[in-house]
């Protein structure tokens, strides 16, 4: 496999405010291969968005990368120049956002908002900017783009907007493309449409994706890859095979006895318990607090990130080796008996 | 859209009429009169009241002003006997020119210390701006002007007293213009933080755009309408002149014409003034509205 466009490693993020630290990450690594569309699930605060804010380079005045390396093509960001962050911002790695109603600027029309991102990454200018808003407006399925460009965010439905941030994101053609929740604050039916858009674009421009979502089916249908994150730390790694047919992280089943689907409607069983306090992290395992398989060794010490099958990693001491023995002679005895 | 400024305008008129009336009946209604402290002789008090129709029934008065004010004749000063238009035409351009030099320097460092102080938040610029913004909130006026006045004119000599054959305008506007700076300063510095705080500002920091060019394409803007709501009237205030400044300079201003009038109950002078007064605000307040749809595409009305 050729090198990964972009390589997490062990990635820590804490916010330090009045009431201590947060710790929003604690050691995430991940890589994200060329082309490939990797999913991020995990419930409300368990660092999705720190996440991505971490990669761009976006976190707010509070919020600092505690340990660990981003690797863009190999070079690590951290050596950056505060220019080459910068450029690396839109043209290195887009990102879209959870609501298209308050990520665009009101004050300003939709064809100064592209043709500035055009400009940046481009060069483009005047005339020339300005046809190229109107072609990336078409390829983003907006209808009358001359139109839209001289309309302002309020005159256009969240989906239209959606599209117009997507505009926005490829006016550079980027590496990368982050969707921190795309579809959340849209419409079924217009979910379902940005998502094919993201789709169609991925195959046209061959970028690789990060798509960030709360819903299972989203991430089932689109992705490659599922990293599954609770409380700052990743929970599991690996295909979409790998993650909804043999999870091997109690979260991550948890998460899936959760979702609605054909079979188990009536079964629906939400996780129980509150998410994790990332000001206030356990000893042991995050998740262990809600779990209902613990051991007694989850209470006290961190989990093992293994590799359970070839490309599937998981961190949960379930898969330790020792306590696979112990249970393979635990079943032996039983049958003995 | 046109409809809308012109209901506006009727509405400035009406606004306008009430503000007179009410001055006009409030004022004669306090007991008390121009003649009354002066040591004036009955007869020469008789007729001086003859003069001002001041002996006439008051809703009499009233019209008689009224019609003097259609001509365009503020009528006469009951105290020294000018024509009030005179005065006006001799006093407000020096207010003016005063207030005006005095609100633009606050409003434009105002919003740039403001600016700073939010795009810096928590370091020691921001504490610093935000330090001397309260204390200069906190200074009176003419304690200001009179250190001021004290430490330039008087010790180190840079600039010459106030007159009108020389006239220094640095000092006064100095003075004047400090407390609406340090007011506008914590404006622009709050409503700054809550435009860097929104989520188009992230999309605009995501895009790889300077942090100049966020700052002033995409948060300024939206950080200027507080503002804007604070130099409408202020700058109606402002160019009708101060009353401590323009006194402690010695400045022959609109604003301590003002405070005479009031102190003497120079009746046509009070009403002259708190017109203009009134007339300017209705301006500003249309000029304010008129920015804020200039400024915000979300706020058109019709
Ligand atoms: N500015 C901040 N100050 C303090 N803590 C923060 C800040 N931003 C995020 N956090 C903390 O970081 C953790 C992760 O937040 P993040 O926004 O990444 O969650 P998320 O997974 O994106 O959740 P959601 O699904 O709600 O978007 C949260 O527990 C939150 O408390
Ligand atoms: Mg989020």
């Amino acid at each position: 496999m050729s090198e990964p466009v972009l390589k997490i490693q062990d990635l820590s993020v804490s916010f330090f405010d009045r009431a201590g630290e947060a710790k929003a990450l604690s050691g995430v690594s991940f890589d994200l291969e060329k082309g490939q569309i990797l999913g991020i699930v995990g419930e409300s605060g368990s660092g999705k968005s720190v996440t991505m804010q971490a990669i761009l380079q976006i976190l707010n005045s509070e919020g600092r990368i505690t340990g660990g390396k981003i690797l863009f093509k190999g070079e690590d960001m951290s050596l950056w120049s505060p220019q080459k962050v910068r450029a690396f911002r839109g043209k290195g790695c887009a990102m879209i956002f959870q609501d298209p109603m308050t990520s665009l600027n009101p004050l300003l029309t939709i064809g100064k908002q592209i043709t500035e991102a055009v400009t940046l990454h481009t060069g483009k200018r005047g005339r020339e900017a300005y046809q190229r808003a109107v072609e990336l407006l078409t390829l983003v399925g907006m209808n009358d783009p001359e139109r839209r460009m001289k309309q302002y965010p309020h005159e256009l439905s969240g989906g239209r907007r959606q599209r117009i941030m997507i505009a926005m994101a490829l006016a550079s053609e980027p590496d990368i493309l982050i969707a921190d929740e795309p579809t959340t604050a849209l419409d079924v039916t217009v979910q379902a449409q940005i998502l094919e858009l993201i789709l169609e674009i991925r195959n046209k421009l061959g970028m690789a994706v990060i798509i960030v979502s709360h819903n299972l089916g989203i991430i089932a249908e689109v992705c490659d890859e599922v990293l599954v994150l609770y409380g700052g730390s990743v929970c599991e790694k690996g295909t979409v095979q790998d993650i909804f047919y043999h999870p091997r992280h109690e979260y991550t089943k948890g998460l899936l006895a959760s979702i609605p689907n054909g079979q188990s409607r009536d079964r629906l069983k939400p996780i129980g318990g509150s998410p994790v306090n990332v000001r206030h992290l356990p000893a042991g395992c995050a998740f262990c607090p809600r779990c209902e398989e613990a051991l007694k060794i989850c209470l006290t010490d961190k989990p093992q990130t293994l590799e359970v099958s070839p490309g599937h990693i998981a961190t949960c001491w379930r898969n330790d080796p020792e306590y696979r023995q112990y249970l393979e002679n635990m079943g032996k005895e039983a049958h003995h008996d | 859209m046109s409809k809308t400024i012109f209901r506006r305008f009727l509405l400035s008129l009406l606004t306008i009429i009430l503000i007179c009336t009410l001055t006009f009946f409030v004022m004669h209604i306090i007991p008390g009169g121009p003649f009354q402290q002066k040591k004036l002789s009955d007869v020469t008090r008789e007729a001086l009241n003859e003069r001002y129709h001041l002996n006439e029934p008051l809703i009499t008065q009233y019209f008689l002003y009224l019609k003097g004010l259609l001509k365009g004749d503020l009528g006469v000063s009951i105290t020294d006997g000018r024509s009030i238009n005179e005065i006006i035409r001799l006093s407000f351009p020096i207010s003016c020119k005063l207030g005006l030099a005095a609100v633009s320097l606050a409003l434009i460092a105002g919003t740039v210390f403001g600016t700073l102080a939010a795009y810096q938040k928590g370091k020691f610029l921001d504490k610093l701006i935000l330090f001397l913004s309260t204390f200069t909130t906190a200074i009176p006026s003419f304690v200001l002007s009179i250190l001021l006045l004290f430490v330039f004119c008087v010790k180190l000599k840079w600039f010459p007293i106030w007159s009108i054959h020389s006239p220094s305008y640095v000092l006064p506007v100095l003075a004047l213009s400090m407390y609406p700076m340090a007011y506008t300063t914590r404006l622009a510095r709050t409503s700054m933080l809550e435009a860097l705080g929104q989520d188009y500002i992230r999309t605009a920091k995501a895009k790889g755009l300077s942090s100049g060019k966020v700052l002033f394409r995409h948060a300024l803007r939206n950080s200027l309408i507080p503002i804007i709501t604070f130099a409408g009237p202020e700058i109606a205030y402002i160019v009708t002149g101060s009353m401590v400044v323009e006194s402690i300079f010695n400045i022959a201003g609109i604003g301590s014409s003002f405070v005479t009038a009031i102190t003497a109950r120079d009746y046509t002078m009070i009403m002259a003034t708190t017109l203009l007064l009134a007339i300017l605000m209705v301006i500003m307040n249309l000029i304010c509205d008129i920015l804020y749809q200039v400024i915000d595409p979300r706020i058109r009305y019709d």
